[in-house]
């Protein structure tokens, strides 16, 4: 989960790291004085797009608010303002925590240039410190941040807690990425984050009953939120493709795209069951619908099971399609224990049946080209 | 042979009363699987098709000489029940249970370094050695032992790859598979490890996929392999930016399908360019050994 800069705020303020004074539009602070209006989105490059703005008085204030409300910067609509006081910045530097999925651990990202994409910073200039998570981030890597950022003597101290206190932040409530980019050092020498980009790892909701506070972002097509919702994964390829594919397992849903690419066959969506075709055929109800509502010219379930029984598989496909009944020419590839049974029993719903993946994926070329 | 389980190892289910515990029970035992004993805490002194549950990893050690365990417990108890684990010095946990926190799963690397332990997944179909033992969701019904060893991310696809190895009329030494999660406790460069140093594993099939980097921190381990590894990286034709089933298959920067080829290639990897053509690669590395 991403959040808005303001929720993000709100996380850094509980870790006693220093943000600028403010609230969301209508009701900030009346004290603020010359301030800064900030759209709400999850949009990279808020700046330059026109989402922030700075107004020196209560009327400017209240214009600039009004007209970025409902606004769109990029594909995100406008819908709520944080308003805060202007910073009288000095220097603007970056910090991070992330997880370095490849290291297996968190890391600390460190650049005295700021304000600016830091993929697009010198890699000399970004300090990258692995923590090991059985040290912890100690005060000796602390000082080498410091050092590296060269800030001046009178923020060395606030700085050093700003990053103990990021890295305490990131792991304590589960962030992956928990960015402040400006780190504001303020003409009267006291460090402030100006901007927040965190992430939140999903799987560690159960322990986090506050996180229902913040705003869900609502990632990916409305079939790929129906198929998540369903239990399964969906990718969706191509607007103008004729084939959607349903396959058992997310290894063999990247193979089965690939191969159906390779075969010049154009692909709707590829759709991951996961655990769903484990169950009954109420699981794959939702699946098939949001598959049917596609309207593929070719259907191709790909189906491999060790562990379950492809035959049981096969009675949930029977009893879904008849609630939810599939679209197009129907194309199956069902192996593993009992499949024979499995293939016998959905050819009468008008399955072409396979054993073979390579003669599937070539009959659902065929079908393809039939259907166009 | 084979690499990660051999003749002494003594198998345990941590969460083996749970509705999957039991299934893969049956199944283990069915499959000849030396399972000695299962873990839930408070159910000690139970038997489960014929195997006694206890309370912890620790009883199970002390009384039936546990080597190794599958977790399938749910994840919010998934960390401890790792950790108990490794601390209890079993030296083998594949973690079969999803969605466990990403901070959990790095303190559970942290510790099985420490410790010594091999910990896969999470979100891991696990490890079968064919003719010794079974700590997977592969069935022992299609597999056969040989010399060919496959390690992937997917549990799914390696049932396809050890068709193509049988095609061929080959065996299997370890399946290995690594999960399909963003952070993973072991990757594949730890396993090609295991297989170069495996006399019975003649040959490697690696199947990576787009995300993330595991694959490229095993290309100095390939260099010095003295054995053919066949590479196929799956998600070639994957849209950008779209998550492709396994949270962690996603292409982020220079994490694509072709790149990674490249450069497993570019360190000796046999790199397939078609998923189909795999076995074919595999027979022509192989000649006549």
């Amino acid at each position: 989960m991403d959040l808005l800069e303001h929720e993000g705020k709100r996380l850094f303020a509980r870790h006693g790291i220093a943000v600028p004074r403010g609230g969301l539009w209508p009701d900030p602070p009346g004290d603020l004085g010359p301030c800064v209006v900030k759209a709400q989105v999850r949009v990279g490059g808020r700046g330059k797009r026109g989402g922030i703005r700075f107004a020196s008085s209560a009327v400017e204030t209240r214009a600039a608010a009004e007209g970025l409300l409902g606004s769109a910067l990029g594909d995100a609509a406008v819908g709520r303002i944080y308003v805060e006081e202007r910073l009288d910045i000095a220097r603007e530097l970056y910090l991070a925590v992330m997880i370095d999925r490849d290291a297996c651990c968190h890391t600390l990202l460190a650049s005295p240039e700021g304000g600016v994409e830091v993929q697009a910073v010198a890699p000399e200039r970004v300090l990258r410190l692995p923590v090991d998570p059985v040290m912890g981030l100690r005060p000796f890597m602390v000082r080498r941040i410091v050092r590296f950022l060269g800030a001046p003597e009178k923020a060395a101290k606030a700085l050093g807690a700003t990053a103990q206190a990021l890295y305490e932040l990131a792991v304590r409530e589960d962030a992956t990425l928990a960015e402040i980019n400006p780190l504001a050092l303020t003409a009267d020498g006291r460090v402030v984050a100006a901007d927040a980009k965190v992430s939140l790892d999903d799987r560690a909701a159960y322990r986090h009953p506050d996180w229902s506070a913040f705003e869900q972002a609502d990632p990916g097509t409305e079939v790929e939120r129906a198929i998540l919702r369903a239990g399964g994964v969906a990718a969706e390829v191509d607007p103008e493709g004729d084939v959607v594919g349903v396959i058992s397992g997310a290894g063999l849903m990247m193979a089965t795209l690939d191969v159906m690419v390779a075969h010049g066959i154009r692909v709707r969506c590829v759709i991951d069951m996961g655990g769903t075709p484990l169950g009954s055929s109420e699981g794959l109800i939702p699946i098939f619908q949001a598959a049917a509502a596609m309207r593929p010219r070719v259907t191709f379930i790909n189906a491999y099971f060790h562990t379950a029984l492809a035959d049981s598989f096969a009675r949930g496909v029977l009893g879904a399609a008849e609630t939810a009944p599939l679209s197009g020419r129907l194309i199956l590839r069902l192996v593993g224990r009992r499949s024979e049974e499995g293939r016998r029993l959905l050819a009468p719903l008008g399955f072409a049946t396979h054993e073979d993946l390579m003669a599937a994926i070539r009959a659902v070329a065929e079908a393809a080209r039939e259907t166009a | 042979m084979g690499i990660l389980l051999n003749a002494d190892s003594r198998l345990i289910i941590q969460g083996i009363t749970g509705q999957v515990g039991r299934n893969t029970a049956g199944r283990m035992r069915e499959a000849g699987t030396p399972l000695v004993g299962g873990v839930t805490p408070g159910r000690s002194g139970q038997t489960l098709d014929g195997v006694p549950v206890f309370d912890s990893c620790n009883e199970a050690v002390a009384e039936v000489g546990a080597t190794g365990s599958l977790v399938l417990v749910p994840a919010p108890f998934c960390m401890d029940a790792c950790l108990e684990a490794i601390d209890a010095g079993l030296g083998l946990v594949s973690v079969y249970t999803d969605n466990v926190p990403l901070a959990d799963t790095i303190r559970i690397r942290a510790a099985a370094g420490a410790r010594g332990a091999v910990v896969l997944g999470p979100n891991s179909a696990g490890t079968v050695t064919p003719g010794v033992a079974n700590l997977s969701d592969l069935n022992d019904s299609f597999l056969s032992p040989g010399t060919v060893g496959i390690v992937a991310k997917s549990g799914a696809i390696t049932y396809e790859v050890v068709d193509m190895v049988r095609a061929q009329g080959r065996g299997v030494s370890s399946v290995v598979c690594l999960g399909g999660d963003p952070v993973l406790c072991t990757g594949y460069r730890e396993v090609l490890e295991h297989f170069r140093a495996d006399p019975g594993t003649e040959a490697v099939v690696l199947i990576g996929e787009i995300g993330g980097g595991l694959e490229l921190l095993a290309i100095d381990v390939i260099a010095a392999m003295g054995k053919p590894v066949i590479a196929h990286v799956l998600g070639r034709h994957a849209p950008p930016g779209k998550r492709m089933g396994h949270a962690g298959a996603l292409v982020g920067r220079g994490d694509g399908a072709r790149a990674k080829a490249a450069r497993l290639g570019e360190a000796g990897a046999v790199v397939v360019e078609n998923f189909w053509q795999i076995g074919d690669r595999l027979a022509r590395a192989l000649g006549n050994r």
